[in-house]
């Protein structure tokens, strides 16, 4: 019976992947490959996490599966926004069919200036 | 006495809310699955100003956070004020049914947790 | 071990999620190969990840060794790294 549960479990898992994977390649431009990537991914992880838990019952195994889900699910929204900020300041082109885009008029309302801190203003871009 | 209550009834709330955040995480994960192995497209993609007001900075962390996780929904800016924050959607089909959706659902059981 | 004559049914799903999870490499180089922006082979980068901790996770199912769960919480904690500092030079660059 355990069996079938892991089993199950670890296809699921690789086929959420596999979604998203699928997706990276399909979907049309950065901001919808992120949406496949940090939640999928993320998702398909843990699946498989919970499957290697159930077939080892060991404390050790659970807390180390634990400290895995727990990075995954506190980094990967951060890191997305990160590059998904990054990506609207490089003006990434968006791909077709956008109804709006409520931050672009922002940014030429010029309410977005204080985004930018100065700590990030002084540093030399020469140097980098 | 009170005190003791008021932190038992954030934690239930807590407990609550990791559930419906739980079958909301499936549903659209499923959701975007589907959109993603069928060939026909059903997105409707746009960045949506979506008004807070959250009074603590943990709340707000973990309001854009779960914002991020969420399948079809991801947190790309911030107005410098904290009042505004800018959500790339997958399936926007109704604006104003998106931007209720995320403040009577989520933003209100944030802020009874954290506030 | 997980054998095929003790263990069928996992068996197949160990190899089955290596087969998917091969593929999917496969599909992030393509996109990493071809992305038209650099955000998009960073965004690649985030995925390979995520796929090298599903693999190590089907070799430790394989190979009845849990030791190799260390190395999944280190790729975890890394690969966050390399996205902020990713994000933080693409940041400059812009400004610059």
């Amino acid at each position: 019976m355990m069996e079938w549960i892991v089993s199950i479990l670890l296809i699921s898992g690789a086929l959420f992947m596999l979604v998203a994977a699928i997706g990276v390649v399909k979907l049309q431009d950065v901001y919808m490959r992120m949406h496949a990537i940090t939640k999928a991914a993320s998702l398909g992880a843990i699946l498989m996490l919970a499957a290697v838990v159930l077939w080892h019952p060991q404390w050790i195994v659970a807390i180390e599966a634990l400290m895995v889900v727990l990075f995954v699910i506190l980094t990967a929204p951060i890191g997305a926004h990160m590059l998904a900020r990054v990506s609207h300041h490089m003006k990434v082109p968006i791909g077709q069919g956008y109804i709006m885009d409520e931050l672009q008029d922002a940014i030429d309302r010029n309410e977005m200036d204080g985004t930018v801190s100065d700590e990030d203003k002084a540093i030399d871009a020469d140097k980098l | 006495m009170l005190k003791i209550f008021t932190f038992l009834l954030r934690i239930f709330r807590l407990i609550l809310f990791i559930g419906y955040y739980l079958k909301e995480l499936v549903v659209s994960s499923l959701y975007v699955a589907y959109d993603i192995i069928t060939p026909k497209d059903l997105m409707r993609p746009g960045f949506v100003e979506v008004p807070i007001d959250l009074k603590n900075e943990t709340a707000v962390i973990a309001l854009v956070n779960l914002i991020s996780m969420t399948p079809g929904s991801l947190t790309v800016d911030m107005s410098p004020d904290k009042k505004k924050i800018y959500i790339h959607a997958m399936y926007l089909f109704d604006k104003d049914a998106f931007i209720r959706k995320i403040k009577n659902e989520l933003e209100d059981r944030i802020r009874l947790i954290f506030d | 071990m997980i054998q095929p004559d003790t263990y069928p049914v996992l068996s197949f799903a160990v190899y089955f999620s290596f087969a998917c999870l091969t593929i999917s490499l496969f599909a992030g180089l393509y996109r990493l190969l071809t992305g038209p922006s650099l955000p998009d082979r960073i965004v690649v980068m985030d995925l390979i990840a995520s796929l090298v901790i599903g693999l190590i996770i089907n070799y430790v199912m394989l190979t009845g060794q849990p030791v190799f769960l260390n190395v999944a919480v280190a790729i975890a904690l890394l690969v966050f790294m390399g996205n902020i500092a990713f994000a933080k030079y693409l940041k400059r660059r812009v400004q610059q």
